[in-house]
């Protein structure tokens, strides 16, 4: 279902930035050693992995590990340095809830707008909007900008939105906790459904014990672009702590 | 492309164009009105300048002429300085969904164009008003003529906006300057374009305005439509310079997007 074969992402890492076209003329005329990069970042470091249909593939690591850039990778908004990745299947990044979110807009607005941006058409959306502010249990909301909402409103309505994305393979980046106790519990829903469905999961996490209990292939990715891969159940069962 | 392929394409940009112009006029008191206002002041002011104290156009169609030229370039300006920023002010989309990039610049270009287009209904209202005789002694031929015409300058006019926005769009996630530098083109861009004139240029210089200005041949031509404007003598070099340039603008633009659609979320 994805292929990942010897990818490598790096950024570089500048001294200082040049994002004018004046810097770039006036470092024209000085020393190279003084303007250039003080090197390379290298975030994911020739990884190859394969992740089947109806896999729960956990990805884990300490911070600035590179487990969002992998994520992006993987959902094709960032390209990797070298190597390549193929993916049969149309993918559905929840990489961060309510991205084209506009606070000056309306809850009914941002819906059209989120909606439209993950595949969804309008007829649909018209469609479905009672149920979509309903299930974020906001529905009197409806026509309130979205500044005079709380940030758990926000992130409601946005997972509201998304869970409506029909793709193949779904990638969550650390956003299965969204909300208060009762809306968590849709999510955790929502996510064994896709999980029932055979959809493909790919999950950033650091809950331990979520990645224990769902996991079928664990990933633990490490500063610098090392990596483990788990697949064995036992394996990950037996995890004690993630450094 | 199948018909259902187009779906989703002009969903996305409807709603993102509409959501822009939406933004652009609710926080204001005169809301969407200020689309119209906007030109209407900027046309008294520039007659006033123009028409009335330097006198530089004496016939009864100069304020037509003026607030269509005003129009239309502010359609330009609108739309090329959205553009621009379209990267930028929609750095969470770019950064974290994986649709074509072209959607945010189309997108700057369609919102302004439905202000245009809205502001043609009350040219066309106004000249229809004045100059109904003008209309009804055309034959039907020449009204075809003049239809034709409109459609190819507003064809142009719209791959010259479109291009520049993808260029610009790009050119300002990598040098954030390019802002400073546009502004300046779209401020003194007026004086070199016929709008308060129509064609101060020699012979000899003609075929070289007509390149370096893409804007100025569709707009003398949308301006024949409605009004006796003297036309310049290009021969079929100056003519195909005129579009070679305007297709080198599409071509560069869409290899821009080709290079860099992939790695333009790293720069944000």
């Amino acid at each position: 279902m994805i292929q990942i074969k010897h990818v490598t992402k790096t950024f570089k890492r500048y001294n200082e930035q040049h994002r004018t076209l004046k810097s770039v003329v006036i470092n024209l005329f000085r020393p190279k050693q003084q303007v250039v990069s003080s090197g390379e970042l290298c975030v994911v470091n020739d990884l190859t992995i394969n992740i089947g249909k109806g896999e729960v593939f956990c990805i884990t690591g300490p911070n600035g590990a590179g487990k969002s850039t992998l994520a992006k990778l993987i959902a094709g908004t960032t390209s990797p340095t070298s190597g390549h990745i193929k993916h049969s299947g149309h993918v559905i990044p929840f990489l961060e809830l309510g991205v084209a979110f506009n606070i000056e807009l309306t809850g009914i607005d941002n819906l059209y707008l989120n909606g439209v941006l993950l595949g969804l058409s309008i007829k649909y959306l018209t469609q479905q909007k009672n149920e979509i502010f309903e299930f974020a249990g906001i529905q009197e909301f409806m026509h309130t900008p979205l500044k005079y909402y709380s940030t758990g409103m926000q992130l409601r309505l946005a997972f509201s939105i998304a869970r409506h994305a029909k793709g193949d393979i779904y990638i969550f980046d650390e956003i299965l906790s969204v909300g208060d106790a009762e809306f968590q519990k849709k999510c955790v829903q929502f996510f064994k459904d896709l999980k029932q469905n055979k959809k493909t999961i790919i999950i950033i996490s650091h809950d331990l014990y979520f990645i224990k209990e769902h996991a079928t292939h664990l990933l633990v990715l490490y500063p610098g672009g090392k990596y483990r891969l788990m697949d064995d159940q036992k394996e990950i069962e037996a995890i004690q702590y993630i450094t | 492309m199948k018909l259902s392929q187009w779906r989703p394409i002009t969903e996305r940009l409807l709603v993102l164009s509409f959501m822009d112009l939406k933004l652009k006029y609710q926080s204001g008191v005169l809301g969407f009105f200020w689309s119209f206002f906007k030109p209407l002041i900027q046309f008294f002011a520039y007659y006033v300048i123009f028409g009335i104290m330097l006198k530089v156009g004496k016939s009864v169609y100069y304020p037509f002429e003026l607030f269509l030229g005003i129009l239309t370039w502010a359609w330009f300006s609108e739309s090329t300085i959205l553009g621009m920023s379209s990267f930028i002010n929609k750095k969470p989309i770019i950064t974290q969904i994986a649709m074509n990039r072209l959607y945010p610049p189309l997108a700057a270009f369609f919102s302004p164009s439905m202000n245009y287009l809205l502001n043609m209904l009350v040219f066309f209202s106004a000249y229809l008003i004045f100059f109904q005789d003008d209309l009804f002694h055309q034959t039907a031929y020449m009204f075809l003529q003049g239809f034709a015409v409109f459609l190819q300058a507003i064809l142009t006019m719209s791959i010259v906006i479109i291009s520049m926005n993808i260029l610009l769009a790009y050119l300002n996630a990598r040098f954030r300057d390019i802002q400073a530098i546009w502004e300046l083109v779209i401020m003194y861009g007026i004086f070199v374009t016929p709008i308060f004139y129509n064609l101060p240029i020699s012979p000899e210089y003609q075929t070289l305005y007509f390149v370096l200005n893409p804007l100025a041949l569709p707009l003398l031509l949308l301006k024949s439509v409605f009004f006796p404007v003297l036309l310049p003598h290009l021969n079929y070099w100056g003519y195909g310079l005129h579009y070679c340039m305007i297709a080198f603008l599409l071509i560069l633009s869409l290899k821009l997007h080709q290079r860099f659609r992939l790695t333009i979320a790293d720069f944000i």
